[in-house]
């Protein structure tokens, strides 16, 4: 089979990312519904891969992203919400100094989101990464439930149970795809890089590993705290797209991590391609789902609606992915020209006898 | 002085009957991670299901209490023989991630199962004779009935299960599964039929649990396993993953940990739940096999 | 004494009641082929686990080249030049045979600290760590990156080729046949640039055929790149064959030492593999 030569590579890609460019500018087509689904697509896209990095590519399994994704949407939210709105929303107790009289811009709070997001990820990493597989799953679900609770009892921090209102819509299509683009570019060049095969052989055998010379603590904690960086983008990304905050468990809780967990598993765990498919996925299945939440209309008859459906079919899948297709759609690959190429001149040739 | 010695009574019995609680889900937590080394996430829910049957039992089909909430146990049992069966068995031989992801996927599935078939709304668990919600009264210290009837009956169900484990031939299939299945197949027992019994006794108990969680604390909703779940599982590691005593003195610990914090420091209350997590993170820093130390090393 | 490049003294490691290796010394010099043989159980392997760092010993010191490396982390006593292959086949089987043999020497250019480590202890052979982070240098392919990449994978190559492996290289490793998936073990351990090489059971399941090549690559590799080797092996006539000393182990405990027809003719030796027959 033809290898295809670096220069054709390039110009697919260009004209791939030109099309992107193309379909992102003329968006608003589809309706302002859709394409708020469309920057939807990249903030998952974002979670995804950053999920990705730690449970597929370094394969230890945490349950800790929802916290992240937390950390760095309240960061950036109360970095960019206006002082008057702080003053008016924090009315039990007001927001401490100095974060009551800053307001930056949407890109500076973002990055800063995303460096607190990793600097936790770093605290809790470190004591949990001594722990083995299951034990290290629970404590980061337990450091998560932690985040969201302290964040659901600081009032004078994040207005506890209350929320925060009114931020402001700064997510576009163009910041979403361009930090998905990052996203892409950043963790893609670590997995094709000697880190990246250090990291794929601790996930396959991190005893061998260490023999190789690898620390591997080190390893899965550099992995980790890249993944909370990420993480929190995604978070202060979504902040400003949902414009509004609650620490409740439904909304910044496990169920978010489980979310993310959904998209990787049926893209292919350890795949950022397959980590983007995931998120493709899981936005259109949600949504297409959340039509049997309201009621249908079939021929004339209307199929009540029934509330909630959509996370039971999603989790019935779920189940199903990984009982009798757990590689996912990816596997551990990722999409490339080459690997299309071969596969359509696969069928093409195999039709042609 | 003398509010504070009624109030200590009351937290104390009070302790008594959340740890029990407690120790009662985490039991079916430390008998399914000894046999299988799995950590089944979706065992919170299946105590939510339980107290899901008890009240439909009563309110639909219009059962006399007591007859529902027997009949509730055995499906419950029933459902977590099928989970089993269908989710985890077929994993068996897979990587540990794997089931361990399952059971997560099960967990979320029989949440919105819930949230679907039952329907999101907390429904008040009215369904039991105005008996259990009265109070002791001695002088001038109060305690729920309820708390006494948690504690006899905890404590019966876990006379049943030493009886279970150390009387009988299953009980012993049990204890050897846990320490090595191949060798005990290899010595006649069925390992599928002792797995399933594991997951219906455990089940079963979660069940127990549920109907008495939902008699104290009277409201089900779809949600209401996720926090109790987690806890009664730090119960289990706190007292030592895979040991049945471990679970047991766990439960007991957090159930006191927990009501005594807040009863010290009722400011505290809206951190209730992290004293468990705060707990957890503290003890697989330190000690992560736990109190009854179960697992020791794995040989390379 | 002074040409010791490895040497056990007293090494004792229990497992909670079981003593799995009892007081045992033993040493080895610059350029010697020595095996370590027994009978099943008797704690070969994990004399290896506790020489690479898997496990600490209960009691007694480890020296290579003199340095007290007992309970140093595995990857820190790698990168001072002791590689490993193991008894079960622990090749990272997802990825290709050159990935597995580039990952050993990953940490020659990442890890800072045992850099410096090894700087210190031979400054000719280890150069200064530069400053740079080299997270970033990977991630934005930097030149001098993307140089560095290029002499791991030509180096791998080479080493590959030198292992009759060159032509597997894109194939995934657990793809390969048996013997060539040990052969490739043995390549993936001399990717770490080791001084000392520990092989355990590396002819475990090979016909006769593959055990004589097998021998005589040994030797070769030996030769190019002035290796000592440590092994541990249950087929006889491989270990008396090639090695120059053997150590006997039987129940944790050293009950023969010695050049191969002595311990072959080791009355204690026959007994612990044989229980009381006569050899004939």
């Amino acid at each position: 089979m033809k290898k295809l030569s670096f220069k054709v590579n390039l110009i697919l890609t260009i004209v791939f990312l030109i099309g992107v460019y193309f379909f992102l500018a003329n968006a608003n087509i589809f309706g302002d519904y859709w394409s708020r689904i469309i920057t939807l697509i990249a903030i998952y896209g974002i979670m995804a891969i950053s999920y990705t990095l730690v449970n597929g590519i370094t394969g230890i399994f945490s349950l800790g992203q929802a916290g992240f994704i937390a950390i760095g949407a309240y960061t950036s939210a109360l970095l960019t919400l206006s002082i008057q709105q702080k003053e008016m929303s924090f009315f039990i107790q007001p927001l401490i100094w100095p974060l009551n009289s800053i307001q930056i811009g949407f890109f500076p709070a973002t990055i800063i989101g995303g460096l607190v997001a990793a600097f936790f990820a770093f605290l809790i990493g470190y004591p949990s990464l001594r722990l083995t597989g299951d034990y290290f799953a629970i404590a980061t679900l337990a450091f998560a439930e932690i985040i969201r609770i302290l964040i659901q009892n600081s009032y004078g921090l994040t207005n506890g149970t209350l929320g925060l209102k009114g931020i402001s819509s700064y997510t576009t299509v163009w910041w979403a795809w361009g930090w998905l683009l990052v996203t892409v570019i950043v963790i893609g060049s670590l997995k094709f890089s000697s880190y990246g095969r250090a990291l794929r052989a601790i996930s396959e055998d991190p005893v061998a590993a260490k023999v190789m010379g690898i620390d591997v603590f080190r390893h899965q904690m550099m992995a980790f705290v890249i993944s909370g960086f990420f993480a929190g983008v995604s978070g202060s990304l979504y902040a400003h797209w949902i414009t509004t905050l609650d620490p409740r468990p439904a909304s910044l809780g496990v169920m978010l991590t489980f979310y993310v967990l959904i998209m990787i598993v049926i893209g292919g765990l350890g795949s950022i391609s397959g980590a983007i498919i995931g998120a493709i996925f899981f936005a259109f299945v949600s949504q297409w789902l959340r039509m049997f939440e309201s009621n249908v209309n079939f021929f004339g008859f209307t199929i009540p609606g029934v509330p909630g459906m959509s996370m039971l079919m999603l989790s019935a899948i779920f189940i199903l992915v990984m009982i009798f297709w757990r590689r996912g759609v990816m596997g551990k690959s990722e999409l490339s020209w080459q690997s299309m190429y071969n596969f359509f001149k696969k069928r093409v040739g195999d039709e042609n006898g | 002085m003398d509010a504070n010695l009624n109030s200590f009574v009351q937290n104390f019995f009070n302790s008594l009957s959340l740890g029990g609680l407690y120790a009662l889900i985490a039991v079916g937590y430390t008998m399914v991670y000894g046999i299988l080394r799995l950590i089944n996430f979706a065992h919170g829910d299946i105590f939510m299901m339980g107290t899901y049957f008890a009240f439909y039992a009563i309110t639909l089909f219009l059962l006399p209490w007591w007859l529902g909430f027997l009949v509730a146990i055995c499906i419950t049992g029933l459902l977590g023989y099928s989970i089993e069966k269908i989710a985890y068995r077929p994993l068996r031989n897979a990587p540990r991630i794997s089931s361990l992801i399952t059971a997560i996927g099960v967990s979320f599935f029989l949440e919105s199962f819930a949230v679907v078939v039952f329907g999101g709304i907390p429904k008040s668990f009215n369904v039991y004779p105005k008996f259990f919600s009265e109070m002791l009264v001695m002088g001038k210290i109060r305690i729920p009935i309820l708390t006494f009837i948690t504690i006899i009956v905890t404590a019966f169900l876990f006379l049943f299960l030493w009886v279970l484990l150390y009387k009988t031939k299953t009980g012993l299939a049990m204890r050897a599964i846990a320490v090595d299945i191949p060798t005990t197949s290899l010595m006649g027992a069925n390992v599928n039929n002792v797995i399933s019994i594991t997951f219906i006794v455990g089940s079963s108990f979660a069940a127990v649990a549920g109907i008495l969680w939902a008699m104290k604390y009277p409201q089900v909703q779809p949600y209401m396993g996720f926090t109790p779940g987690l806890k009664a599982f730090i119960a289990a590691v706190i007292g030592g993953i895979g040991s049945i005593q471990g679970a047991i003195v766990g439960g007991f610990l957090l159930g006191f940990l927990e009501i005594m914090i807040v009863g010290f420091f009722p400011g505290l209350a809206g951190y209730r739940d992290v004293f468990a997590y705060v707990t957890l993170v503290i003890i697989l820093m330190f000690r992560p096999t736990g109190i009854f130390k179960v697992y020791s090393e794995q040989k390379v | 004494m002074a040409d010791n490049i490895l040497r056990l003294e007293r090494m004792t490691i229990k497992f909670g009641g079981l003593t799995a290796v009892d007081d045992l010394s033993m040493y080895i010099n610059k350029g010697e082929l020595v095996g370590l043989i027994g009978p099943n159980g008797a704690g070969k392997t994990t004399v290896f686990n506790v020489i690479t760092g898997i496990y600490k010993p209960s009691s007694g010191k480890v020296y290579f080249k003199g340095i007290d490396i007992t309970g140093l982390k595995p990857h820190l006593i790698n990168q001072m030049g002791i590689a490993r292959t193991f008894q079960n086949i622990r090749l990272f089987s997802d990825m290709t045979v050159l990935e597995n043999t580039m990952v050993g020497q990953h940490s020659y250019f990442t890890n800072r600290k045992a850099l410096k480590f090894l700087h210190a202890q031979d400054p000719q052979k280890y150069p200064k760590p530069s400053w740079k982070p080299w997270l970033f240098s990977a991630i934005f392919k930097t030149p001098d990156y993307t140089k560095v990449e290029k002499m791991m994978r030509e180096k791998a190559l080479d080493l590959l080729e030198k292992m009759e492996l060159k032509k597997y290289a894109d194939l995934k490793a657990s793809a390969l046949p048996y013997g060539q998936q040990r052969k490739l073990e043995i390549a993936r351990a001399l990717a770490t640039n080791p001084t000392l090489l520990i092989l355990d059971e590396p002819a475990a399941g090979m016909n006769p055929q593959e055990s004589q090549r097998l021998l005589e690559s040994i030797r070769k590799i030996m030769e190019d790149f002035s290796l000592t080797i440590l092994l541990i092996e249950h087929d006889m006539k491989f270990v008396m064959n090639i090695c120059e000393r053997i150590y006997v182990l039987d129940y944790g405990k050293l009950i023969s030492h010695g050049t191969p027809e002595s311990v072959q003719n080791d009355k204690k030796v026959i007994e612990a593999y044989l229980g009381d027959e006569i050899y004939v």
